[in-house]
């Protein structure tokens, strides 16, 4: 039996799907390499309602492999002197992507406060 | 020629969906199938996009909705349950929050939908061939132009066998390969039970295949016991099909990474069992429109008309 015009543009948007997914795969192919994790950490002041001294950390993975258990610790400073430490933990960084973690310090939030941020460690999957 | 109504083709597609989705939602729902996303290569992806078009193909030759449809209907058929599969698993995944726009990368959506979506065709088009009724003549009848035994030897070519193992192997074994269960089985289990777990899957195929009256089980034509070359001949196929299926989906899934060679056969045993099942079970109800229309034949050979 003849295909009607739904069969027709299911197939057509099907195709176009797939020719376009193998030419993205294959431009990603050409341009692959398997490169360690590589990871970048930001960090930028947040705010809850309790006013608490919360900082926002984000985490990308320049590498082409997954990086996962990463332990990250923060210090936070006062006039050069280190105040508190706290380490945040991410399960897992993909590569090319954005993971999300937030730190708390018990001490209150003053001008003139630096934080120092390390990557303490990860492992492949 | 007639053009097929558009209600018959919605019917299809939805049946295919619902199909898609009763095979593969224990693989959206498993996190270690996102994990693997993570650590896939582009190559990877296109290989097993490719492998997977290959068994759609298969499978729609052999055990499909219509199965005297030609080459280029089967591959129509295979590109659009490949689109249909895509779609679906991009909408699930974006349904469970498993997509995320704001923090995840393009390649890494792309990555995790495909890895997903090849699971999620097989599925559909299971779902469309098996799910319907095969009441309405033109789906299972139209355009039929092999004579009765083209059918039967059609049926029962060791390239059929193969291929629909293949396909209901993979079904079940895509479940449980990317589970950390099968590294935790493998590597605490004693020898002796690898074993076991081998003449065990053996015996389950051998009893599948020939001795509990399984629905489109073998039948020699003149209904005589098989011999035991029948046994050992089928039993190896579909066993050695399923061990292939199960290394395979434990490669694509990332588990043979790290694990040495004794690890991965007992992983592949193991997960042979599973895919064994769908082997041999799980085709033989896959393959039940041709054994209908054998059987229908059979009949229309016995009744003069």
């Amino acid at each position: 039996m003849k295909k009607n015009l739904l069969e027709w543009s299911v197939f057509a948007a099907s195709i176009l799907l797939l020719l376009g997914l193998i030419g993205y795969l294959a431009v990603k192919s050409v341009s692959y390499k398997d490169t360690p994790p590589d990871l970048r950490v930001s960090i930028a002041a947040s705010t809850d309602s309790l006013q608490r001294n919360i900082y926002k950390l984000e985490l990308v993975n320049k590498g082409a492999q997954t990086a996962e258990n990463i332990t990250i610790e923060v210090t936070l400073e006062e006039n050069g002197e280190e105040v508190e430490k706290t380490e945040a933990l991410f399960p897992q960084a993909p590569t090319q992507s954005l993971e999300e973690a937030w730190i708390t310090f018990r001490a209150q939030r003053v001008p003139g406060q630096k934080l120092k941020v390390h990557i303490l460690g990860y492992n492949r999957p | 020629m007639q053009q097929k109504p558009i209600a018959d083709s919605l019917q299809e597609y939805g049946r295919g969906v619902i199909g898609g989705l009763i095979f593969s939602l224990p693989v959206l729902f498993t996190m270690e199938v996102w994990w693997s996303s993570y650590r896939t290569s582009p190559l990877l992806l296109l290989l097993n996009v490719a492998l997977t078009y290959a068994l759609l193909l298969g499978y729609n030759a052999y055990a499909g909705l219509r199965e005297s449809a030609s080459w280029k209907e089967v591959a129509i058929d295979s590109v659009e349950e490949l689109g249909i599969g895509l779609v679906l698993a991009f909408l699930f995944l974006l349904l469970l929050g498993l997509i995320d726009f704001d923090t995840m990368s393009l390649e890494r959506i792309v990555y995790m939908v495909i890895t997903e979506a090849l699971t999620v065709a097989i599925g559909v088009s299971i779902g469309t061939a098996q799910l319907g009724t095969s009441g309405t003549g033109e789906e299972v009848g139209v355009g039929m132009q092999e004579d009765p035994g083209q059918k039967v030897k059609k049926g029962s070519s060791t390239l059929e066998l193969v291929v629909l193992s293949v396909c209901a192997g993979m079904l079940l074994a895509s479940n449980i390969a990317p589970t950390d269960e099968v590294f935790v089985l493998a590597t605490t289990i004693k020898p002796a039970l690898i074993l076991g777990i081998l003449l065990v899957s053996l015996v389950l195929n051998g009893t599948i295949l020939f001795y509990i009256g399984f629905r489109g089980a073998y039948e020699t034509p003149a209904n005589q016991r098989p011999n035991l070359m029948e046994v050992v001949w089928n039993v190896s196929i579909t066993y050695g099909t399923a061990f292939c299926v199960s290394a395979g989906a434990l490669w694509f899934y990332g588990r043979f990474e790290g694990a040495g060679l004794l690890t991965c056969v007992q992983m592949t045993v193991i997960l042979s069992l599973v895919a064994s099942l769908g082997a041999s079970a799980g085709r033989l109800l896959f393959d039940q429109e041709i054994d209908q229309d054998v059987s229908k034949n059979e009949k229309n050979e016995k009744e003069p008309a």
